[in-house]
């Protein structure tokens, strides 16, 4: 199917030469979605308090 | 306009194309023209991918979407935080592995050549046939509004763009983009600001939220399970996530946009800036909007804020019954603000039962403006390209803002509809090098003839451009097709990227099939009476596609041919 000796498929963990394992980017992520859900209950509060 | 804002306008759309030519002078091969020279840090990407997606539509239109419909709006960014962690987590790092120049060439990699040519063949239709309407949509408001001649709009801004997205490439992209949305963001923060300043001193922020939730401006989330409306939590969490995955994992406009960067970490921290900031931005623009309509309830706004068309359809009779409409508004208005003060005055005094009567009155007087507008835009040419609240935001530009300004507010205009239409240029073009001309046509000629190439695609994109939308006024619904062109498509082409990435035992001939399978349904579900929101499309088509996929995986694999992009490991 896949005719290169590269992985094709979705990585499992992150094995590039160009990551920076230091970085931690589960707590990226996590932040980010974070941010995403805080802005989601404050728009949400503002529909409520002024409908 | 006067000199002043000419002067503004003129200076920093050519001063920020010239600088890019300057900078990209020295760019002499393939990989540097239609990848740059991988340098750029997270800001540059994030920047860029920012000022790819958001067109000159967004800050013309969004404001009068707001004064319009209120934030609702904001929820089709629902999805996009969730779809650019998952591109930053499986698409990003297999694009650099591979070290792809276009997202399909990972299709030809992974499945066949018929696949890659199905995605680029999609990528190429959807945005060549939209080629046109990055310049026409800004074009036809702007010369509108400024008296400007429509065609010498689109060919000027066409021209400066095709200049330089050919003479630098995706380098001369990215360093424009990053100077256009800075002019972007300063125009717009200094509108809020001025607009902030001109509301009624004794109206409070408290005043000013109260008095837009009152007229339902302000309910940004509705978590209604409808299928058939537009924007709601559901449909912006999950139809949109699918919508972002489409646009920004496999559209080659985008991909182009983040694997120039210096490293994966570069590349992901540009796409997490998007994910962090795009919401707020859009709320802001938004918000924008919804003080256009705090402002109008205490300033004279006309009953139709396309002027132009409105005195054309003065001219052309019924003048009697028009100025009457007029007439009829002006005293409306004038009701409502004496409501408004009378409220705002009750609201202070802590007088609660007069603050009610007050809103009530407002309330009955606010339908009497809404019918008003909604007979006057009935009065207009029904066949009218843009919509009136189009022209809300441009009117308050042109009536309250300061000389100077206005020309910072035109050239931000300019600058998103030129930053939006390099990066799609850059694409086409790179698209059509790669994966139609190098992998069908000519596959084993010289990197400087495949770079003379690409310059001429831009060329030939750039003209193709300009030509639809110097002609798009004359066909009917054209705009319509084009967006329901790609609301169809690109789910289709997601469900190949998931098929590949995901399901490993599923090979070409069955994602194929699948994908077109899944195409034929997609455009018999646009068809039927059903009236599903169009997002709803996106996951439709790629779930469908990937089921496809999966009830086809016996059929064999084609043998996907070699490809002369070495991968890195």
């Amino acid at each position: 199917m896949a005719n290169s000796n590269v992985n094709l498929a979705a990585p499992v963990g992150d094995a590039s030469p160009d990551s920076d394992p230091t970085v931690g980017w589960g707590t990226i992520y996590a932040i980010v979605l974070g941010t995403f859900a805080l802005w989601v209950a404050l728009l949400t509060v503002l529909s409520r308090a002024f409908s | 306009m006067n000199a002043l804002d000419y002067v503004v306008l003129v200076g920093t759309i050519l001063g920020i194309a010239s600088y890019g030519i300057w900078r990209t002078r020295d760019r002499r091969s393939l990989h540097t023209y239609l990848k740059g020279e991988g340098r750029t840090r997270w800001l540059g990407i994030g920047l860029s991918v920012m000022a790819t997606q958001a067109s000159a539509v967004t800050f013309l239109s969004t404001p009068g979407q707001g004064f319009k419909d209120g934030l609702g709006f904001v929820q089709i960014y629902f999805g996009m935080p969730i779809a650019l962690v998952i591109i930053a987590v499986v698409f990003l790092p297999i694009y650099r592995r591979l070290n792809v120049y276009t997202a399909y060439e990972y299709l030809g990699r992974r499945f066949d050549s018929k696949t890659r040519l199905l995605g680029a063949a999609i990528f190429l239709l959807q945005r060549g046939l939209g080629a046109g309407i990055t310049i026409y949509a800004p074009a036809i408001v702007l010369s509108t509004v400024m008296g400007w001649r429509l065609d010498v709009t689109i060919i000027c801004s066409g021209l400066v763009v095709v200049g330089y997205t050919a003479l630098g490439g995706s380098d001369a992209v990215n360093i424009t983009q990053k100077q256009q949305i800075a002019v972007i963001f300063a125009g717009m923060i200094a509108a809020a600001v001025l607009l902030w300043s001109k509301l009624p001193a004794e109206l409070t922020l408290s005043d000013t939220l109260t008095l837009a939730g009152q007229f339902h401006k302000l309910q940004a989330v509705n978590y209604s399970f409808s299928l058939k409306e537009r924007y709601t939590f559901w449909s912006g969490l999950l139809g949109a996530t699918f919508l972002m995955l489409a646009y920004f994992g496999s559209d080659q406009s985008q991909v182009q946009r983040y694997i120039s960067g210096a490293s994966l970490r570069e590349s992901r921290l540009g796409l997490m800036f998007n994910a962090v900031f795009k919401i707020p931005m859009q709320f802001f623009i938004l918000s924008l909007g919804v003080l256009l309509f705090v402002f109008y309830q205490f300033h004279q706004a006309p009953v139709y804020f396309n002027q132009v068309a409105w005195n054309h359809q003065l001219a052309q009779g019924d003048r009697a019954r028009l100025e009457e409409l007029e007439t009829s508004f002006a005293a409306a208005q004038e009701q409502q603000r004496q409501n408004l003060q009378t409220w705002i005055e009750a609201r202070h005094q802590g007088n609660s039962q007069a603050e009610t009567e007050a809103r009530a009155a407002a309330a009955v007087t606010q339908a009497q403006i809404d019918a008003f507008r909604q007979q006057a835009a009935e009065a207009v040419d029904a066949k009218k390209k843009t919509s009136d609240s189009d022209y809300v935001f441009i009117t308050f530009i042109l009536n309250y803002l300061p000389h100077g300004l206005i020309g910072l507010l035109i050239a931000a205009f300019f600058a998103a509809a030129l930053s939006a239409k390099a990066a799609e240029l850059n694409a086409l073009s790179t698209t059509t090098t790669i994966d139609i001309y190098r992998h069908f046509i000519s596959p084993d000629a010289h990197e400087s003839h495949y770079l003379l190439a690409s310059k001429c695609f831009v060329v030939m994109w750039g003209i193709i451009a300009i030509l639809f939308a110097l002609f798009v006024a004359l066909v009917e619904n054209l705009i319509q097709a084009v967006n329901i062109v790609t609301s169809i498509f690109s789910p289709v082409v997601l469900g190949l990227f998931m098929i590949g990435f995901f399901l490993p035992r599923v090979g070409g001939t069955a994602a194929f099939f699948g994908a077109l399978l899944a195409q034929v349904l997609v455009i018999a579900l646009y068809c039927s009476p059903l009236s599903i929101s169009y997002l709803w499309y996106n996951l439709i088509g790629c779930l469908t596609c990937v089921m496809f996929g999966i009830l086809l995986y016996q059929l064999p694999p084609t043998a996907a041919p070699a490809t002369s992009v070495a991968p890195t490991e």
